[in-house]
């Protein structure tokens, strides 16, 4: 009896409860299609209107944004306990397979975990909302005095893909650089592009034969690397949980604003559900763009990389703001206008 | 209208019953075809009640646990009825249909 009144939680307060456990120990079979038909159905029950296909439709979006939400905040709060960037012989083992024999220099692109490159006051944020100069912090480095490299590029890329793979990087992707021919949309190449990683570290960096001063010395070629931090297995972790639990939190509300105002008086039912409505509207667009990259970026890359789908919820950008005041005015005008009439299903009879 | 629903409304159409009743006397009817699940029976109830097609007749207290009846609306009896001639129609096109296979006319060919 305490597994069915367990299981039973998933249906929202009320009589409904003790009528299905009556009804589920007088069957007896508590199987495991008994248990997940109780869950789903317990779920749905939780949204009311039971002969509406909408407010399911509804809930699911909400779900998702809410899910987005709880990834995105989850995955920026574990970010702060990613390792710093490696330090003294660990760094100059990195800087020397990438440049060796050479004096390097490097430095962190800012101190903190991210790069507001436009440093706007917390005032101009709110006025205009960020714009998309953000970035997580990388450690640049190359060779001192300018980062010129003697020889050709070709063959110095060739063996610095081999000193990484030497030094335990797995070089993911080696491809040419330069301008394009607009009329042929043909390759003018005049440098190479490298890609590596280790353990929880990528690695990007460019030889070049164009640059934008005339300093570079003859038979050189431009050489820069960037180091990045990649999130490791619990960040990953903590943005899967943050979005079931963000899902799940954001079902529960779709389910008490909707059974709230299911008989309620017209005007907080009409007001409560434009509020829902046009806060779906404004936030809508960011999660679907935040939740296919969140999806299709580590696909696509064959790794999981810096979680940059979330940093427009949690920097700010987009309708984050305006979002969650429509949403607080809605749980604050069905919390106080709407109140629930007797549910002829749901509540005893009088 | 689902098989389930179908079912439901069949069990109702006699007199009111409980979710378990429901359960029991679906499986009767339908010779044990159709086993109710508990969470269907009462997501199938919630809408039907929606919808007007069933009623919540009243409630009798068992073992301390409050034990609801259901009853078939007239509406509900109606659309049951709608139902019920809808697929006694498809049952005699397709028995018609099987005559005329059995006494050997030619077979129509796709359209």
């Amino acid at each position: 009896m305490r597994r069915y009144r367990l299981l039973l939680r998933a249906y929202p307060p009320g009589p409904r409860r003790e009528e299905l456990l009556d009804t589920l120990l007088a069957v007896g079979r508590p199987s495991v299609a008994e248990n997940l038909d109780l869950l789903r159905h317990g779920l749905r029950a939780r949204l009311g209107r039971p002969a509406s296909r909408w407010v399911t439709v509804v809930a699911v979006l909400v779900a998702l944004t809410t899910g987005y939400a709880g990834a995105a905040l989850a995955a920026r709060a574990t970010w702060n306990a990613v390792p710093d960037f490696p330090s003294g012989a660990a760094m100059a083992e990195i800087t020397g397979t990438v440049f060796p024999g050479l004096p390097v220099e490097g430095d962190r692109s800012d101190d903190g975990l991210f790069l507001d490159i436009s440093e706007q006051s917390f005032a101009g944020q709110l006025a205009s909302g960020r714009n998309e100069d953000f970035q997580y912090v990388t450690y640049d480095f190359g060779p001192a005095g300018g980062n010129y490299v003697a020889g050709r590029y070709r063959p110095w890329t060739d063996a610095a893909a081999a000193r990484l793979e030497a030094a335990g990087w797995t070089v993911r992707d080696v491809s040419p650089t330069g301008n394009t021919w607009i009329a042929t949309g043909e390759l003018d190449e005049s440098g190479r592009g490298i890609w590596a990683i280790r353990d929880d570290l990528s690695i990007e960096f460019e030889a070049s034969t164009i640059t934008n001063t005339d300093r570079m010395p003859a038979g050189s070629f431009y050489a820069s690397a960037t180091l990045m931090r990649l999130p490791p297995w619990y960040v990953t972790a903590a943005a899967a949980a943050g979005m079931l639990l963000g899902a799940f939190l954001g079902w529960l509300l779709t389910g008490w604003v909707s059974r709230r105002t299911e008989r309620s008086a017209t005007a907080p039912r009409v007001a409560g559900h434009t509020l829902a409505a046009l806060a779906l509207l404004v936030t809508l667009p960011q999660t679907l763009f935040g939740v296919f990259a969140m999806v299709v970026e580590p696909l696509r890359l064959g790794t999981p990389f810096q979680p940059f789908w979330g940093m427009s919820l949690t920097y700010g950008y987009g309708c984050v703001l305006l979002g969650l005041l429509l949403s607080l005015l809605c749980v604050a005008t069905v919390a106080f206008g709407a109140r629930p009439a007797t549910d002829p299903v749901t509540e005893p009879i009088s | 209208m689902r098989e389930p629903t179908f079912w439901i409304l069949t069990a109702l159409a006699e007199q009111a019953r409980h979710g378990y009743g429901v359960i029991q006397e679906v499986a009767r009817l339908s010779e044990g075809q159709v086993t109710l699940l508990a969470g269907t029976l009462y997501a199938a109830l919630d809408r039907l009640t929606a919808e007007g097609l069933v009623a919540v007749d009243h409630d009798e207290v068992v073992d301390g646990r409050t034990r609801r009846y259901y009853r078939l609306t007239d509406y509900g009896a109606l659309a049951l009825a709608a139902e019920s001639e809808r697929l006694q129609r498809n049952a005699q096109t397709a028995t018609t249909q099987l005559r005329g296979r059995l006494s050997g006319r030619p077979e129509l060919g796709p359209a």
